[in-house]
């Protein structure tokens, strides 16, 4: 009786030692993957800082003007603006 | 030395013995040496244990911690990023990238010609200084670059010289370069704030640097961490520009400079209801992605550090001050013929006679003869009050590095001839920034706000300075003042109606005044219920004309247009074809109602 309980004992603390082993593994795994993902998380954040400086310095004020003027456009004249009233649902001014 | 005995003495001769059983191996060994022995090697393995013991836990476990730290451990630094700065609507106006640093190590370089050739290319660098910078091999560590681009700092890493090291480091960007470079500033090499908004909002957009201690395993990969201070990134700050509002005023300010001649010029434009500073324009200018043009005179933010004698633009503010006390009502006239005035020993002069004026076309005709009877008549205390409650004399409060205060002297110490003089701003200086916000109080009414140069979310809190019925009666006049009646018709613009004032002063070198001006313009639109402040200054016009009215109101007229269209202010003088124009449309639009379309 006493001989077979610490058979099945011993085998239960080399399963834990097994299990053990086993977490420390995966924790250390999942802890390598995390890391892979925060440094991709890291990576893509820079590459988004960069496009949108990128971004700002295509759409800046000076680029567009250039390319408008480059299509023959020119700015608008308070003289050639036509300024039309809101109209409400009933049809009054506003 | 062992005794050999027969172990058993009555065998008979030729009988065969097992070997194990010859007597001759029979030894009889004392019992105290077998456990002699067992002791010692039980010391022994005590001596062992004690040893493990001392070693895992016991005094000194310091070389041994070392030594195993140093092959699986590594205590490293973590960057954060310094905070990003947008404008009002989040255009990025400054943002940090990552960057490497390039260092050397001198005493281990042992570059050929040809590599090293390849790697000043790279970095930039003359040959020369690259080889100076190697030259001193006592050094064990010397910076050769501090913010190169991540890819050209791959290309260097390819060239494989021994000696050369990167670490990683960030690098601030500013896409929209010179357009606002003074008020955004720009960080040093160490990416601390050095001038402008990135100065003077340093602590909150800093980032503090992370570290962390990590264990490696046999493949060079981190397995476990553990943090010992973890990684603050800086906040990111919005500004109160507006980017389109500001090109608009960069632009006008540098073609008004070069047109003119002038030696530099500076425009602000204000919200009127908030206090938020949309545009804040200096030429010349700077870009401060370029290290090497930042510490030149162009780096100087004019509108805020240089102070200047406003002349005329301070005119409506001693009016103000005479109407808020009682002494005179809009309408009441003034003789200014012949267009000179004597205070004490000073003789003050008209640009020509205007004879009978209303205390209104005093203003909108500048005079100064008039400006002066009428300032003359009240205490300076008055005077300074309404200067003071206009802000001159005082730094703006927006945080910003090198805020000016102007010079407005304590009223007790005026003597006549100054109060006369300061009343048609001589004997007084502002910065550009300051007659801004003093316009405000004009544009507001008569009450005025902090200004801000980050966005605000809610309205703050103001203080009255002038009652509402002075600040309209000034605000008709200055109207009147940006009309064809007045001194500055140029600073209209069609579809809205304008207020302001030109002011054209002489400069003062080594305290003469001397044949150079400022010319300046300070107004707000639309004048039916005012939405922005514009501020000019033009300094030293040098293109034969000087008058604030050609020089700066043009400018006001350009920035007014462009920044109300683009705030997508409503109209408030709309030309009477127009009306028509909408006339027919409303026609057209109720006929096609009754068709049933």
């Amino acid at each position: 009786m006493s001989r077979a309980l610490i058979f099945l004992l011993g085998i239960l603390i080399v399963l834990s030692a097994f299990g053990i082993v086993t977490a420390q593994y995966r924790t250390r795994s999942l802890f390598v993957e995390v890391e892979r993902a925060q440094q991709r998380t890291a990576a893509l954040e820079a590459e988004g800082s960069r496009l949108r400086v990128e971004q700002a310095r295509n759409a800046q004020p000076a680029a567009v003007e250039a390319a408008a003027r480059r299509l023959g456009l020119k700015p608008i004249d308070a003289k050639e603006t036509v300024y039309l009233p809101a109209v409400t649902e009933r049809g009054g001014k506003q | 030395m062992l005794g050999v005995r027969a172990a058993r003495g009555g065998m008979g001769r030729g009988e065969r013995l097992a070997f194990h059983a010859n007597p001759l191996l029979a030894v009889k060994v004392p019992a105290w040496r077998s456990r002699l022995l067992l002791l010692l090697l039980f010391c022994a393995f005590i001596a062992l244990a004690g040893r493990a013991i001392w070693l895992q836990g016991g005094g000194n476990t310091s070389f041994l911690q070392r030594q195993g730290e140093a092959r699986f451990a590594r205590t490293l630094d973590v960057p954060a990023t310094r905070g990003r700065m947008t404008d009002r609507n989040g255009v990025v106006l400054a943002a940090s990238l990552p960057a490497k640093a390039i260092w050397a190590s001198p005493e281990d370089v042992d570059a050929t010609d040809a590599e090293l050739a390849r790697l000043a290319r790279l970095l930039e660098l003359p040959l020369t200084e690259l080889k100076r910078k190697l030259a001193d091999e006592d050094r064990r560590f010397v910076y050769l670059a501090r913010q190169v681009d991540t890819a050209v700092a791959d290309r260097i890493a390819d060239l494989k010289i021994n000696g050369i090291g990167q670490h990683r480091a960030f690098r601030r960007q500013y896409p929209e370069g010179a357009t606002v470079a003074h008020v955004v500033g720009f960080t040093g090499i160490d990416d601390k704030g050095q001038e402008g908004v990135e100065l003077a909002l340093d602590s909150e957009l800093a980032a503090t640097q992370g570290r962390r201690h990590v264990i490696k395993d046999n493949l060079h990969r981190y397995v476990e961490d553990d943090w010992l201070q973890m990684p603050v990134d800086g906040n990111d700050v919005a500004l109160s520009l507006d980017n389109r509002v500001q090109y608009l005023a960069f632009t006008a300010v540098r073609e008004a400079v070069q047109a003119n001649q002038a030696r530099a010029g500076a425009a602000i434009v204000l919200d009127v209801k908030s206090g938020e500073v949309l545009a804040l324009a200096n030429w010349p200018s700077f870009d401060p992605n370029d290290h090497s043009r930042r510490g030149s005179d162009a780096a100087r933010n004019r509108a805020i550090t240089d102070t200047f004698e406003p002349g005329s633009t301070l005119k409506p503010f001693s009016i103000a001050a005479a109407l808020e006390a009682g002494t005179v009502t809009p309408q009441q006239t003034f003789q200014t013929a012949p267009g000179s005035i004597r205070i004490q020993d000073r003789v003050i002069r008209d640009s020509h006679a205007h004879g009978l004026l209303t205390v209104e076309q005093i203003v909108a005709k500048s005079s100064n003869v008039g400006t002066v009877k009428i300032a003359m008549q009240l205490p300076a205390q008055k005077l300074w009050d309404v200067y003071a409650g206009a802000g001159f004399g005082q730094p703006v409060q927006i945080g910003f590095p090198g805020a000016t205060a102007g010079r407005l002297r304590p009223a007790r110490t005026w003597r006549e001839v100054e109060q006369a003089t300061i009343s048609y701003g001589y004997g007084i200086s502002v910065s550009l920034m300051q007659l801004a916000r003093g316009y405000l109080v004009f544009a507001r009414d008569g009450d005025t706000v902090p200004l801000s140069l980050t966005r605000l979310t809610e309205a703050p809190a103001s203080v009255q300075v002038l009652s509402p019925a002075t600040a309209h009666s000034v605000r008709h006049m200055l109207e009147m003042a940006a009309s064809e009646e007045g001194t500055a018709p140029q600073a209209r613009i069609a579809g809205y109606r304008v207020a302001g004032k030109t002011g054209t002063a002489r400069k003062v070198q080594d305290g003469h005044y001397v044949n150079e001006y400022v010319a300046s313009f300070a107004g707000f639109a639309p004048a039916s219920n005012p939405r922005i402040v514009v501020a000019v200054m033009i300094d030293e016009p040098g293109a034969g004309r000087y008058y604030a009215a050609d020089v700066a109101a043009p400018v006001f007229a350009r920035i007014a247009t462009g920044s109300l269209r683009t705030l997508q202010v409503a109209p408030d003088a709309l030309p009477q074809d127009r009306e028509q124009v909408l006339a027919q449309t409303d026609r057209a639009r109720s006929s096609a109602r009754r068709e049933g379309l």
